[in-house]
């Protein structure tokens, strides 16, 4: 028996007592027998530290209780941070006309007419099969069927459809981004449509991936072929080419960034962790930092109008800058759930929700705020 | 009674109960054992998505038959047990079956420090084959006894101790590159071994 399975057979207590003598003696006279016993040792505490350390992702726990049409209790939404939601991001981008992408912590791949929206995830698990295969997309199903072109361990996640307009949602979990060309998005219907729509089908071409640099938390689309998204540590890309190359950009920041909007093709605002607010005038070359006057996690930046943009994120936290976001001013919400999705109609009537349900509106562009059950 | 003295076998009991009875049994073995069967489906597959992917499917399973007629008397190993199956699944599909024999590990780095240790280890880890892989992770990962294992994987007792041994000489192997960045390396190391050379021979010389 070598030296080294006479350790591991001591670790183990598998040892007899001869064997014990043996390895003592060889313990105290090799170096070599002193460090094995060390790598071993050191091994076992690794794993045993490694297996108190992982922990479960808020957004798989969600994602199975969603899957069983169980609300995730609340000790579980409380400790969820919105960066771990699977639907962050979902507020963004408009419809492209030739592709679409894959962004989000999770993953998540908006498909949708017009409009940005939040599908939370219990909602997402209470709509049927049969919804998405009347829609005849081809390659989506209701758990785990294989989108085609994907690969590894890319699955259709979750998919639905809200209050049976045509928003739809296709969240995909994987690790890359991907950039997945679309139809031309004919029949696709906006937020408003009641009429039957034929959603896209899917590509036959199998995806592209960009996985060199992670997640995308959110993407816009300037221009059909030109997107711009933001991701972790400040990160920031842009495409040309609708998705299929990335150019990364200097943000001047290191935390998280989770949301972008722009006004028009060259300004635009990014939000992200630690309060972060950043800005570019030249269609994300280069960009500014501004002050937030919060620590808050944003999530979601709107535009209104060229003058008037809101922030949301954690805590309640709400933002509103009267000056195409050059400067900020804090709101009070009288909440304190993490919101992520902003609906305005106009600067002064919009609609924001957030974690657990949290729903609020104002009419008077954000100066007060009703709860709505 | 307080919800937290509540065996697993009553909470199973209540799984096929009210919806709202359901819920609250449910989450309650959530979190006595979601925690241990991540940790063992990250370990196995070692990418996250994919992770969080099975995690869904292997409660979903448990959901569904803990609320037939099976009985349930080792939950956590039960969830492994599905969690098990469905890495299995997982590997046919994705991945290439490298026999442990013919793996080469990749060189981490120059430099490493005492806290890579568990980043080298995964990495290792996730270079085996499912068997040695899945020996190595139950007993050490998992803590499972040879017997538990035996029982979880239908394999032998002396199947499953020469898989953990041959998986963790794998790893050994792995590691060994990094021990004196890893600050495993002995002090004494050459001048003992010379120390304890010249102590033999002089033992050997006395009657």
């Amino acid at each position: 028996m070598t030296y080294q399975k006479l350790i591991h057979d001591y670790l183990a207590g598998e040892l007899s007592q001869e064997e014990e003598e043996k390895l003592f003696d060889g313990l105290s006279r090799h170096a070599e027998w002193r460090e094995e016993m060390q790598l071993q040792l050191q091994m076992e505490r690794a794993m045993e530290q490694d297996l108190h350390s992982v922990t479960v992702p808020p957004n798989a726990t969600g994602a199975v209780f969603a899957s069983l049409g169980f609300r995730r209790p609340a000790k579980w939404s409380q400790r969820a941070r919105m960066s771990d939601h699977p639907f962050r991001g979902a507020a963004i981008a408009r419809w492209p006309a030739r592709s679409m992408i894959l962004s989000g912590l999770a993953g998540m791949m908006l498909v949708a007419g017009s409009a940005y929206f939040f599908l939370p995830s219990h909602e997402v698990a209470k709509s049927p099969r049969a919804i998405a295969h009347s829609m005849n997309v081809p390659g989506i199903g209701a758990g785990k069927e294989a989108l085609p072109g994907t690969r590894g361990n890319d699955r259709i996640a979750e998919h639905g459809v809200r209050n049976s307009s045509m928003h739809s949602a296709f969240a995909v979990r994987h690790s890359p981004i991907a950039a997945l060309p679309m139809p031309k998005p004919a029949g696709i219907a906006n937020s408003d449509s009641s009429k039957a729509v034929t959603p896209p089908s899917m590509p036959d071409e199998p995806l592209r991936y960009y996985s060199d640099f992670g997640n995308l938390y959110s993407v816009h689309y300037l221009t059909p072929q030109k997107i711009i998204g933001v991701s972790y540590r400040g990160q920031i890309f842009i495409s040309e080419d609708s998705g299929h190359t990335w150019a990364p950009k200097q943000s001047g920041v290191s935390a998280d960034l989770f949301g972008i909007h722009f006004f028009d093709r060259t300004y635009g605002i990014a939000v992200g962790a630690q309060g972060t607010i950043v800005r570019t005038s030249d269609a994300g070359e280069s960009w500014r930092t501004v002050a937030s006057g919060t620590t808050a996690t944003l999530s979601t930046v709107r535009f209104i109008t060229p003058d008037t943009a809101y922030i949301c994120g954690d805590a309640g936290v709400m933002l509103r800058s009267t000056t195409g976001g050059t400067s900020w001013e804090l709101l009070r919400t009288g909440i304190h759930a993490n919101l992520f999705r902003m609906e305005f109609r106009n600067g002064m009537e919009g609609d924001v929700y957030g974690a657990n349900d949290a729903h609020i509106a104002t009419t008077d562009g954000g100066r007060t705020w009703n709860s709505i059950q | 009674m307080k919800e937290h003295s509540t065996t697993d076998q009553d909470l199973i009991r209540q799984l096929r109960g009210p919806r709202r009875e359901q819920e609250r049994a449910f989450a309650e073995l959530y979190a006595r054992h979601a925690q241990r069967v991540y940790a063992y489906i990250l370990r196995m597959l070692g990418e996250r998505a994919a992770s969080q992917d099975l995690l869904q499917e292997t409660f979903l399973k448990f959901y569904n038959a803990a609320r037939g007629d099976l009985v349930v008397t080792n939950t956590r190993a039960f969830l492994i047990m599905i969690a098990r199956n469905l890495c299995l699944n997982f590997e046919r599909n994705a991945r290439p079956n490298v026999s442990i024999d013919a793996m080469e590990f990749p060189i981490v780095d120059d430099t490493v420090e005492r806290n890579d240790l568990t980043r080298i280890l995964n990495l290792a880890l996730e270079l085996l084959d499912f068997d040695h892989r899945e020996a190595f992770v139950l007993k050490y990962y998992q803590g499972y006894s040879y017997e538990e294992m035996s029982r979880m994987t239908g394999e032998t007792v002396a199947a499953l101790r020469n898989r953990v041994w041959r998986a963790k000489e794998e790893i050994r192997r792995a590691l060994k590159p990094y021990a004196k960045e890893l600050g495993i390396t002995d002090e004494r190391s050459s001048r003992d071994d010379r120390s304890s050379k010249r102590d033999d021979r002089s033992s050997r010389k006395q009657p």
